[in-house]
């Protein structure tokens, strides 16, 4: 692995809300090494948006603050820079892309202008430079005639465009990591692919980080190196990409897996991990899987698991976690590992 | 190149493109876009028109009115309106149409008779009382008028024998300007605590935008009185027409800064904001460049249609013997002359022209309003991509 480029200790993000705290980033620690790309990955509310916006200092405030950990981006760490310092970094050295790129772009400027603005908010370029700028950015992200589609305005573009636009912005400073929060989700499945493969290029072309957010196992496969599995507010599985899929030392992710449905299958009912993602307000005690884990025992009931290492990479959290790693059980399940024979 | 049975002319310009044209390549700015929605609408193209007419008629106010507004007449109080005459009475037609000079015949009820036997015929540019064009060049023609010392009342004159017609162009100055005026002051404090205040929210924003609402449950009437008797009662009239655009201002910010705050609090979370806060853009610059500009639509169509509230606010205050001072004219203490029933049932012109010169003017700023409401829908202008 690459020298890390951006280190999370234990950070926590809760919000204070009138039904109680909710702790929405519970002690995540995680690396991101130059150049490499790392997909976190969880249900809805799991806590992976949070942790991005965090890195970037982003977390509506109030009801939500950062209570602990360090966030440590080039010997610096995050959580306690000032709004202006941390503004120089955002979108200069962090830059973010959302998921919705037909209302990611200000509808009342077109879309060169928007990116124009990026440019000379960072660097001390004149207009006239930065416009050469945007026309180079909108060419590299694969839009035809950057030239004359720089003046468009967003309405004249589909979702796809704008998501390359969008791309085009996050990336006109040249920042060294990206944060892509479900860039693809909106989009059409064949427009996914294309944009996954644009973000595979630039990051080779740029040498930039990325930080992948994603509910999507296929595009975890596809993109990342490294996968970090996120459930109610805390990494459960941490390792390789091709470890999480070929040999999981967690339940929640061979769940996970377990509920992709699968090309040539016979044709059977979508398995699912039964029960829902639990109050983030209440967490139950002990091991926040315990309720829906197929291999549950006394002591995840009682007792919340420490993150364990394996093999030096491969962290899990789960108590169970040495004996799926010497395969004596299934993460999966004893009856669900029958079935899938 | 197509073929035709007859070549045409190259052209080196291409026919003007049709809506169903071109939109996915050709770019139409949104400026574009609303002038081709806006002339759609003929009643608000009306309503623009009139308002240009009304507005270039208040510049130019001393130049068309034949006499200066305060401008005496001892001879000719209630003067009826004189009407203008093409043919004499011995059949001859006159290309400049002509008036008869009149003479009092009941002074008891200012009753007049026209002088048949003599005409008066109406001139252009005619040398007239001297004045400054927009207040800088000096003067002295007037549009048209007659030979001195004959008069001519197209309106009529009022009981102090002042031209109607003149004192309705001279008090344009100041019942058109005072909207103008107050709706920039309110909308300039509109813009600034609706954004700030919507973008920041807050215990502070409570506050601001809760004291209004407390003023406005005060009678609008008691609140004009109330707020005229902060200044003194005897102003110049320069101060006086301050004080009416403070007093309108006053009460008119809080309505428009509370539609922006609230469109503030819904754009704040669009996700174009977020993504110029993760761009690292300061929070002023996000509220001046992001999400005021995407309030503008709306900002314009509510300014249109609330200028007219400030017209008719300067009314009832010059009415009320508040406002703007004799014998400075504006509409409103115009139609405070005609406030008693023998004067308005006798001199109808005492009532009609400010009246419906005021009707005229909250109407085309209505038509105005809907017509910029329809073009500036945000659907519509998607609509418009027809693609």
């Amino acid at each position: 692995m690459n020298p890390p480029l951006l280190q999370i200790e234990d950070l926590r993000t809760h919000f204070f809300t009138d039904d109680g705290v909710v702790r929405a980033v519970d002690g995540v620690s995680l690396e991101l090494g130059a150049r490499e790309t790392l997909a976190v990955v969880g249900e809805s509310g799991s806590g992976k948006s949070v942790t991005a916006l965090s890195m970037l200092r982003l977390v509506p405030e109030p009801p939500g603050r950062i209570v602990g950990g360090r966030i440590l981006f080039a010997g610096r760490d995050l959580v306690g820079l000032s709004g202006d310092a941390m503004r120089k970094i955002r979108g200069k050295e962090i830059s973010m892309i959302f998921q919705e790129p037909m209302t990611s772009l200000n509808p009342v400027y077109s879309c060169g202008e928007q990116i124009i603005e990026a440019v000379v908010l960072h660097e001390k370029v004149d207009r006239a430079r930065a416009r050469q700028r945007a026309i180079e950015m909108l060419g590299l992200v694969g839009i035809p005639v950057p030239e004359q589609r720089v003046d468009e305005y967003p309405h004249q573009m589909s979702g796809g465009m704008r998501q390359r636009v969008m791309i085009a912005m996050a990336l006109a400073c040249r920042p060294s990591i990206l944060i892509a929060d479900e860039p693809t989700t909106a989009l059409d499945v064949t427009i996914q692919a294309q944009i996954l493969e644009l973000l595979k290029r630039l990051q080779r072309e740029l040498g930039m980080a990325v930080l992948l957010i994603t509910h999507d196992l296929g595009v975890v496969a596809e993109t990342a190196d490294r996968v970090a599995v996120m459930y109610a507010g805390q990494i459960v599985e941490y390792c390789d990409t091709a470890a999480a899929f070929r040999r999981t030392l967690h339940p929640y992710t061979a769940g996970l897996l377990a509920s992709l449905p699968r090309l040539g299958a016979k044709r059977e009912a979508l398995r699912v991990i039964p029960g829902n993602v639990p109050n983030p307000a209440r967490f139950p005690q002990g091991c926040r899987f315990h309720p829906r884990c197929p291999i549950v025992q006394d002591r995840c009931r009682a007792h919340e698991p420490p993150m364990l290492t394996f093999d030096g990479a491969h962290r899990s959290r789960c108590w169970r976690a040495d004996e799926i790693a010497a395969g004596a059980i299934d993460p999966a399940g004893p009856a669900q590992g029958a079935a899938r024979g | 190149m197509t073929e035709r049975p007859r070549p045409a002319p190259p052209s080196v310009t291409p026919p003007e493109p049709l809506l169903e044209d071109g939109a996915e390549t050709s770019t139409r700015s949104p400026w574009q876009l609303f002038l081709l929605h806006f002339r759609r609408s003929h009643v608000a193209v009306l309503g623009a028109y009139l308002l240009a007419a009304l507005y270039l008629m208040a510049v130019f106010a001393p130049f068309i009115a034949p006499y200066p507004q305060e401008q005496i007449d001892r001879q000719r109080f209630y003067h009826p309106p004189q009407r203008l005459h093409w043919v004499d009475p011995a059949g001859t037609f006159h290309p400049l149409p002509f008036v008869h000079p009149t003479r009092m015949v009941d002074p008891a009820n200012f009753g007049y008779q026209e002088d048949r036997t003599h005409i008066q015929p109406l001139r252009w540019f005619v040398r007239g009382a001297p004045y400054r064009l927009f207040g800088v060049i000096p003067t002295r023609r007037h549009l048209f008028g007659v030979d001195p010392p004959g008069r001519v009342y197209l309106l009529g004159s009022d009981p102090s024998g002042r031209d109607v017609f003149s004192r309705l162009l001279f008090g344009s100055q100041i019942s058109l300007t005072v909207g103008l005026v107050g709706i920039a002051i309110s909308f300039t404090i509109g813009m600034l605590l609706g954004g700030i205040f919507g973008y920041f929210g807050g215990w502070v924003d409570t506050i601001i935008m809760g004291a209004p609402e407390l003023l406005l449950t005060i009678p609008a009437l008691y609140l004009f009185i109330a707020l005229r008797s902060i200044f003194p009662v005897s102003l110049p009239s320069q101060q006086v027409y301050l004080a009416i655009v403070v007093i309108l201002a006053f009460i008119g910010w809080a309505g428009l800064a509370r539609i922006i705050r609230g469109m503030v609090l819904s754009i704040r979370r669009a996700d174009y904001v977020a993504a110029a806060e993760a761009l690292g853009m300061s929070h002023l610059r996000i509220i001046a460049r992001h999400i005021l500009p995407n309030t503008l639509s709306f900002v314009i169509v509510a300014v249109t249609v609330s200028i007219p509230g400030y017209i008719l606010g300067e009314v009832v205050l010059s009415f009320l013997g508040l406002g703007v001072q004799e014998p400075a004219a504006s509409w409103g203490n115009m139609l405070n002359q005609a406030r008693n029933l023998r004067v308005l049932s006798s001199f109808p012109w005492m009532l009609f022209p400010p009246g419906i010169a005021i009707f005229v003017t909250v109407m085309a700023f209505n038509f105005l309003g809907d017509g910029l409401r329809d073009a500036l829908d945000p659907r519509k202008v998607l609509g418009g991509r027809a693609g």
